[in-house]
């Protein structure tokens, strides 16, 4: 390593000793529309050994300009320009697109900022632009990846669950505990969730460690590099206004029952009236009522009969003490949900002159959400400028501000008061609208209406208990007396000086920092936690609260960077190397109320009832590091290249915290040495890399400590032992790949093929290992395992029409991992359990890792089968003997992940088609199981195979049909019906989760935009119009297919499934973007 | 040239920082305390540990599934446990938890490196002895619910196997016996929110414990078991002898909530059982004013819809305990006079003792002692009650015993359910709504399905020893038919 960099510097020195001439030129090369093109070669015409190139930003300085000389730039996929040097020494160069066979080149940001061409990276890189980011304009970044990345599966999330960030799993998982990619905006590592669609220029997706290698540690799960969008030179004023409003409806819901109503009584029940009871209810004496006080829906057959609603007892609105008829209620949940307006308002100024080049970008994203009182608010205002110092310094600086404001509560964990209860428990026959029209109405009591009060006898023990709700309140008066706020503040940029030391070396010094300061204040309002005698008088667990948090974390890195790029002839050669250190801190500080509050809607901490609970915490971490790399071209056609980090870590144990990780590749484009090319064959490029990339330890991982606990019990304090052990030799890790790939482009072009193949080893990751808590502890932090993932990528793109007044292109990319295999773990264990859902110690299925078997099994209870596969039946009961083994189902990663995105172009009007798909994964539902045994799901009132209703009795046809083997002998068949309570309850009583097990497997038409470009020209604006397009777009229009179309399996929220999905929904909206 | 002159120093400068950065690798890699936690210590606290192990301790005397199983509680609509639903349930966590603290405890009071810093927090004796008491007293519960358990091999870091419960009662035994005989007369062990560093009541409550413990076995081993029980009753350190001697946690409220406070502070799933009730109605019996909130017990072991039913025509249903019994700041016996006298009366009733106190007399004695312990004793009523022929001394004594036991323990489900096991007594029918295959009272917890990931090989060596299998039916060693 130390070698290496004197050598370097040798090679500095010797540059700096040539000799300077009298002039010196910069410049900017943009394409027609104004935009950079990076990577032009400028060089003196009479002279090439006088030359340079630019950079990644069109930008270059060549020094040694003899007066009066000719400069020749050239960049692939434009025409060559010849301009000779003038009066200024500042030029402006524009080119124009050529009719060349390779098109032109795309750019790849790595590591640093660092900026390649394709043509040379022996790695797979996959570029998108802004436009075809933003087919609609989706609210984050992730959102808007699906389908447009071979081997990217998007796990998205309902939009209901406003301020979500959806995660993006690339080529599978290698880390035991699941990986997410690192994001990259401008060189600066950031969260992906503040990244603004609205200033994006490109998106680059690096999959593999060896195009990763050189971004350290955080990037084992693949790398997204955004480069935001920067001063371009634009006709007129240079102001860009884009204008959005898009409206949602849920769209994705469970096919519910629609033929029984609440409770758990089957019969209704009459009602008599006795004394002690209210007057008026003598009006309903007589009357019949369905069971309110269970929330399931195991009630009366709804045949338009006439009954007792809920709403009925309650005195003082205009449904009191009336019948009403029992009627299916079939949208009642979708009537819950109002429709999501979403507006998104960007203008940005752009301008571009000699030695400065600058944007400004604001962007106001305003959401109403589908969920009562929901609403998101973001701001973001993105900068970027650069100037020139002189001739020799260049300095820029990036800087995003972004501030968020999101109120509400989001809930999908199981039995939530907000909306989870939806598809676990819930009454068939609510009138959804009659609660809205009821919200706000206060019981005597001042209490909350609600459709699950007690029946009517209960009156007469304690009226308030009969007039509160058992287990749920009206969800609208659940949520106006609730309050949550999450506000955010993030600041993130980098600020970059340049100095170039002649054609052929400069140095960057760079800042980078990401902060972040948020803080969270949320309430529940007294009105939800009625007491009688100081003791709750329901089912409902909501305490009032105050709770309040507030957070700082900054993470600042510094970076020093020499490179050097000269050509020797036919010989190109680029170096980097550098030093780079990273500061992470992170504060944060939040208290709340215990046990109610003392004055009734006071929220203030000090109006806590039982002593507070509060914490801090704090935390630090700093990795140094120096790294170098380097590519030689031979002829423009043959590429090696290197890199080689070596990083220190805080986290990781003091004497061994270094950890060395490098990379090679070469590629060659076969086509430019071809005698005889074919002449279909425009572009054809093999290439091969092999690269490493480390892991390290989270923060204050290491270490034996005891925590002391918050609260004294009669003045003694309370420690308690830590559930983490550590192996002494615990230390970092490297995970390898292989990777190959083939780059064609065919028939001038027309037609582009990529197709890469990788091969990955993740050996010895640091983990914190489950180990049974009888050993004295419940983790063991060693160094494990071994994932292998093997698969394959494809991109194609298909010009498929290019004719003038219609074009139609076409993206396919592919993505599948025939292999993930854990192959092992650690001595003496075969299986990890990584995640599971509420009710994880009973009825709940597990994601485990087993060795030998493909990452992430779902597993989880099972009905015991013969070995013909027959179940096994308990020949009295009916039942199903459950298995005494959890039984694996399937992986939860997809087999193969893809999208085909189709633009279409017709004179002024375009046409963006985006579909994706994804094969295999499994997912457990929560709320499908609950809903089976609340007798929800539409599976609860099926007819059996005899045509009668399987609720009906028995003895009258009805019943489930049961087919097996008795459990006496695992022989004797057993044909039987069960009564279907019995039998739908049976799963939650021996935790038998198989029934609730479903596939991932989707295809979906998820962004569909249709644009007219407004002929300005013809309409006689384009004096202050410059250009303008209107646009009717939709996201999330079709779910085509879906093995379970109850769940959109795009947007499960968890490893192992989901608890209470919130439902998918989809929109139509409008954009209109107009430049000035 | 001038251009060469602007750029020399920095090239220098840039190389200096450059290369001073990487020479220097012994810096490099040194990041001083940025690794170290800012709000954790590295030295535990003896007597915090014991505080933290106390003020959890009483969830093993107020386990609603045991409760529900011995027919005290049950369910007023989801009926799922008391209808016998899979008690499949993790143990893990009381190890890791309880468990290990008070290993640690031991550890650090026996390394010789750490023993005198642990001074500090009362003599290394009276600290080991202390949580050798504590450790048998939870080792005890986990091995009545589950059988065979991790044991000799636990708390040392590794995957343990599973020892035979009877190994483990042997064990036990020698632990209080020893630990019993350790205390010194240093200084008590701080932090002792149990007994207050009273090492004589220390003493009393593991010579009760074994005594409960010895009887337990009876069926399973008895000759160990009448060794064990006399040896508990003669040990000079004593039994509990008085209800002030009884093992209370006095919870203070605020930030430590009685749990049975807490089980009615946000749902009103669990009630007083009809069965209790059913005993009160027969005899009069004064703890009726205290078991439970009304004297309407809950149907026991219905499905929903009738629980449900019950629950709206009944609001005044018995929630378990009057309220004064489960205030904020109530307090959890742990072990009571009145079990020790049942006990000792079934010991003279056995014979094993043949001097002292007759049985008839241990046995009235524990019923009035019950009867104080809640408060509700009356000279006159109390005389009734014993008069009562169900609960006369003199014929089927041992089921008057086992009945009394029964009451005696309540609301310690965990011990009703253990004595009901052993003893039979009382009888109880199962639910009538049993969901699960035998329709019969559950006989043990199934193995936590975690169990099966991480110690794969020790549960099933243990469950090849269950004839039944891992399943609820199966029984535990010392439950013989």
């Amino acid at each position: 390593m130390r070698k290496f960099v004197f050598l370097l510097f040798a090679a500095l020195l010797c540059s700096v000793l040539v000799f300077a001439q009298t002039r010196t030129i910069s410049g900017l090369i943009t394409d027609a529309n104004g935009k950079a093109i990076p990577f032009a070669s400028v060089t003196v015409k009479d002279n090439p050994s006088v030359g340079t190139s630019a950079d990644g930003d069109g930008k270059f300085t060549l020094r040694n300009v003899p007066a009066g000389a000719v400069l020749v730039i050239t960049s692939m996929g434009y025409e060559t320009r010849e301009i000779t040097v003038g009066t200024s020494d500042v030029l402006s160069v524009t080119l124009a697109a050529s009719q060349g066979t390779e098109g032109i080149e795309v750019v790849v940001t790595t590591a640093f900022n660092i900026k390649r061409t394709q043509r040379n990276v022996s790695y797979a890189s996959q570029n998108i632009s802004s436009e075809q980011l933003n087919i609609i304009r989706q609210q984050n970044l992730n959102a808007s990846l699906a389908g447009k990345v071979a081997g990217l599966q998007l796990r998205d999330q309902s939009y209901v669950k406003l301020g979500s960030n959806p995660t993006v799993r690339l080529r599978g998982e290698a880390s035991f505990g699941g990986s997410t990619a690192l994001y990259i905006v401008d060189g600066t590592p950031v969260n992906s969730l503040d990244i603004n669609p609205d200033d994006i220029e490109d998106v680059t997706v690096l999959k593999g460690v060896t195009a990763t290698a050189l971004f350290g540690d955080r990037a084992s799960g693949g790398a997204i590099v955004v480069n935001t969008k920067k001063g371009r030179k634009r006709p007129g004023l240079g102001i860009e206004i884009n204008q959005g409003l898009r409206f949602d409806r849920v769209y994705i819901l469970p096919e519910y029952q629609n033929s029984y109503a609440g409770g758990a009584s089957g019969d209704l029940i009459r009602f008599d009236w006795q004394p002690g009871m209210p007057v008026e209810w003598q009006a309903l004496d007589g009357k019949y009522y369905h069971d309110y006080t269970d929330d399931a829906s195991w009630g009366p057959r709804m045949a338009g009969q006439e009954y007792i609603p809920w709403y009925a007892w309650y005195p003082g609105h205009k449904y009191s003490y009336q019948t009403a008829l029992l009627t299916p209620q079939k949208d009642n949940i979708r009537d819950f949900y109002s429709t999501g307006v979403t507006t998104n308002n960007n203008i940005n100024f752009t301008k571009v002159g000699d030695g400065y080049s600058t944007r400004l970008s604001y962007t106001y994203l305003n959401i109403k959400g589908l969920e009562p009182n929901s609403k998101q608010r973001k701001h973001t205002l993105n900068t970027s400028t650069s100037f020139d110092l002189g001739r020799l310094f260049k300095i820029s600086a990036n800087i995003s501000y972004v501030t968020e404001d999101l109120w509400g509560q989001f809930a999908d964990g199981y039995a939530n008061q907000s909306t989870g209860s939806f598809n676990s428990w819930f009454h068939r026959n609510l009138d959804m609208n009659i609660i809205r029209e009821l919200r706000g109405y206060r019981a005597p009591g001042n209490l909350i209406a609600s459709w699950n009060h007690m029946n009517p006898g209960a009156y007469l023990g304690d009226p308030n208990s009969f007039y509160t709700g058992n287990y749920w309140f009206n969800f609208y008066d659940y949520f106006d007396n609730i309050s949550n706020l999450n506000r955010r503040d993030r600041l993130f940029g980098d600020i970059n000086l340049g100095f170039n030391l002649d054609n052929h070396f400069k140095i960057n010094a760079i800042f980078r920092k990401n902060q972040v300061t948020a803080f969270n204040e949320g309430r529940s309002n007294s009105i939800l936690d009625p007491k009688s005698g100081g003791a709750p008088i329901n089912n409902i667990n909501v305490t009032a609260f105050y709770a309040t948090s507030e957070s700082f974390a900054k993470e600042d890195n510094f970076e020093l960077i020499p490179s050097y790029s000269n050509k020797f002839g036919d010989v190109t050669v680029n170096v980097n190397a550098g030093a780079a250190v990273r500061k992470e801190l992170s504060k944060s500080v939040s208290v709340s109320t215990n046990g109610g509050l003392n004055v009734p809607d006071l929220y203030a901490i000090n109006n806590s009832v039982n002593p507070i609970s509060y914490s801090n915490g704090r935390s630090k971490r700093e990795v140094r590091s120096v790294f170098g790399r380097g590519d030689i071209g031979y002829k423009n056609f043959v590429f090696g290249e290197f890199t080689l980090r070596n990083d220190w870590f805080s986290t990781l144990p003091p004497n061994n915290n270094s950890i060395l990780y490098k990379s090679f590749g070469a590629s060659f484009i076969f086509s430019d040495i071809i005698k005889n090319k074919p002449a279909f064959l425009s572009y054809g490029k093999l290439r091969a890399s092999w690269g490493e990339v480390p892991s390290s330890l989270g923060i204050y991982q290491l270490g034996f400590n005891y925590t002391v606990g918050t609260d004294l019990w009669d003045g003694n304090f309370l420690m308690t032992t830590p559930g983490q052990i550590q192996d002494p030799n615990i230390k970092g890790a490297v995970n390898t790949l292989k990777e190959v790939g083939i780059e064609l482009r065919l028939f001038k072009s027309k037609y582009k093929l990529d197709v890469t193949y990788y091969d990955e080893v993740r050996k010895d990751e640091p983990l914190a290992l489950p180990i049974t808590g009888t050993s004295g502890f419940t983790t063991k932090l060693l160094n494990v395992g071994k994932v292998i993932r093997k698969g394959i990528e494809v991109q194609v793109e298909a010009r498929v029409f290019t004719l003038k007044d219609f074009q139609w292109t076409v993206n396919l990319n592919y993505g599948q991992n025939f292999e993930n295999t854990v192959v092992e773990i650690a001595e003496g264990v075969d299986r990890i359990v990584v995640s599971s859902g509420a009710f994880s110690g009973s009825s709940s299925a597990y994601t485990a890792h087993f060795v030998g078997q493909r990452w992430g099994q779902m597993y989880g209870g099972a009905i015991k089968r013969n070995d013909d596969g027959i179940p096994v039946v308990d020949p009295n009961s009916g039942l199903f003997v459950k298995d005494p083994d959890l039984q694996q189902f399937g992986s939860v990663l997809p087999d193969f992940t893809g999208g085909v995105y189709n633009s279409f172009t017709y004179r002024n009007w375009v046409l963006n088609v985006n579909i994706d798909f994804q094969r295999g994964g499994k997912y457990f539902s929560l709320s499908d199981f609950w809903g089976t045994f609340s007798g929800l799901t539409r599976r609860t009132a099926a007819l059996n195979d005899k045509g009668i209703p399987v609720r009906d009795p028995i003895g009258n046809g009805g019943g489930v049909h049961v087919v097996g083997v008795s459990s006496v002998d695992e022989k004797t068949p057993v044909d039987m019906y069960v009564d279907a309570q019995t039998y739908f309850h049976q799963f939650r009583g021996a935790f038998i989760s198989e029934n609730s097990i479903y596939d991932l497997t989707f295809v979906k038409l998820r962004e569909v935009s249709l644009g007219y470009k407004i002929p300005v020209q013809k309409l006689g604006i384009s004096k202050v119009v410059q250009n303008a397009t209107f646009s009717i777009v939709s996201r999330n229009p079709w779910l085509i297919f879906a093995q379970n179309r109850d769940f959109d399996p795009s947007e499960i929220s968890n490893v192992y499934g989901e608890d209470s999905q919130l439902p998918g929904t989809r929109s139509i909206g409008f954009n209109l973007t107009v430049g000035f | 040239m001038k251009a060469q002159i602007t750029k020399l120093p920095l090239l220098i400068l840039a190389s200096v920082l450059l290369v001073s950065g990487i020479t220097s690798c012994d810096k490099i890699r040194d990041f001083g305390d940025t690794n170290v936690n800012p709000g954790v210590t590295s030295e535990p606290i003896t007597s915090a540990l014991l505080t933290n192990v106390l003020a959890g301790i009483s969830g093993y005397a107020t386990s609603t599934r045991g409760g529900a199983y011995c027919q005290y509680f049950s369910e007023t609509q989801y009926t799922d446990l008391s209808t016998y639903s899979l008690p499949q349930l993790e143990f893990s966590g009381n190890y890791s938890g309880a468990l290990y603290d008070l290993q640690n405890i031991i550890n650090y009071n026996s390394d010789p490196a750490t023993a005198d810093k642990a001074k500090a927090f009362g003599s290394n004796n009276n600290q080991i002895a202390v949580a050798r008491i504590l450790k048998a007293y939870i080792y005890w519960w986990i091995t009545d619910q589950w059988g065979d358990i991790p044991y000799s091999e636990a708390l040392k870091g590794v995957q343990p196997k599973y020892d035979r419960q009877q190994d483990i009662y042997t064990d036990l035994f020698k632990e209080l016996k020893e630990a019993v005989a350790q205390f010194d007369g240093g200084d008590p062990f701080k932090g002792d929110i149990l007994f207050n560093g009273d090492i004589s009541r220390w003493k009393k409550f593991a010579n009760s414990m074994r005594l409960l413990m010895a009887l337990r076995i009876i069926k399973a081993d008895a000759g160990k078991a009448q060794t064990e029980a006399v040896a508990a009753i003669n040990d000079a350190g004593g039994l509990i002898s008085s209800n002030s001697d009884n093992a209370v946690i006095d919870y203070p409220g605020g930030a430590f909530l009685n749990p049975w406070w807490s089980l009615y502070n946000g749902r009103v799933d669990w009630a007083m059982s009809d069965v209790v009730d059913g005993f009160f109605d027969a005899t009069s019996d004064r703890r009726a004013l205290a078991f439970g909130s009304s004297s309407i017990g809950f149907p026991y072991g219905r499905d929903r819809a009738e629980a449900v039913a019950f629950f709206n025509a009944n609001p005044n249903w018995a929630r378990i305990l009057a309220p004064s019994y489960r205030t904020e700041g109530s307090p959890i016996v742990l072990l009571n006079y009145a079990s020790i006298l049942l006990a000792r009366a079934e010991v003279r009733e056995r014979g094993w003792i043949t001097s002292g106190q007759t049985a008839a007399e241990l046995y009235n004695a524990a019923i009035q002692a019950s009867w104080e312990q809640w408060g509700v004793f009356s000279q006159t009523e109390y005389n009734n009650y014993i008069a009562n022929a169900s609960v006369a001394y003199g014929t089927n004594n041992l089921q008057k015993i086992g009945i009394q036991r029964w009451l005696a323990h309540y609301p310690d489900g965990s011990q009703g359910w253990a004595e009901w096991r052993r003893s039979g007594y009382p009888a109880l029918s199962p639910a009538i709504d049993a969901t699960n295959a035998s329709g019969q009272i559950p006989r043990r917890y199934v193995y936590g399905t975690a169990e099966y990931s991480l110690n794969q090989s020790g549960v099933e060596e243990a469950v090849d020893r269950l004839a039944g299998g891992d399943t609820q039916d199966s029984r535990v060693w010392w439950d013989k038919q």
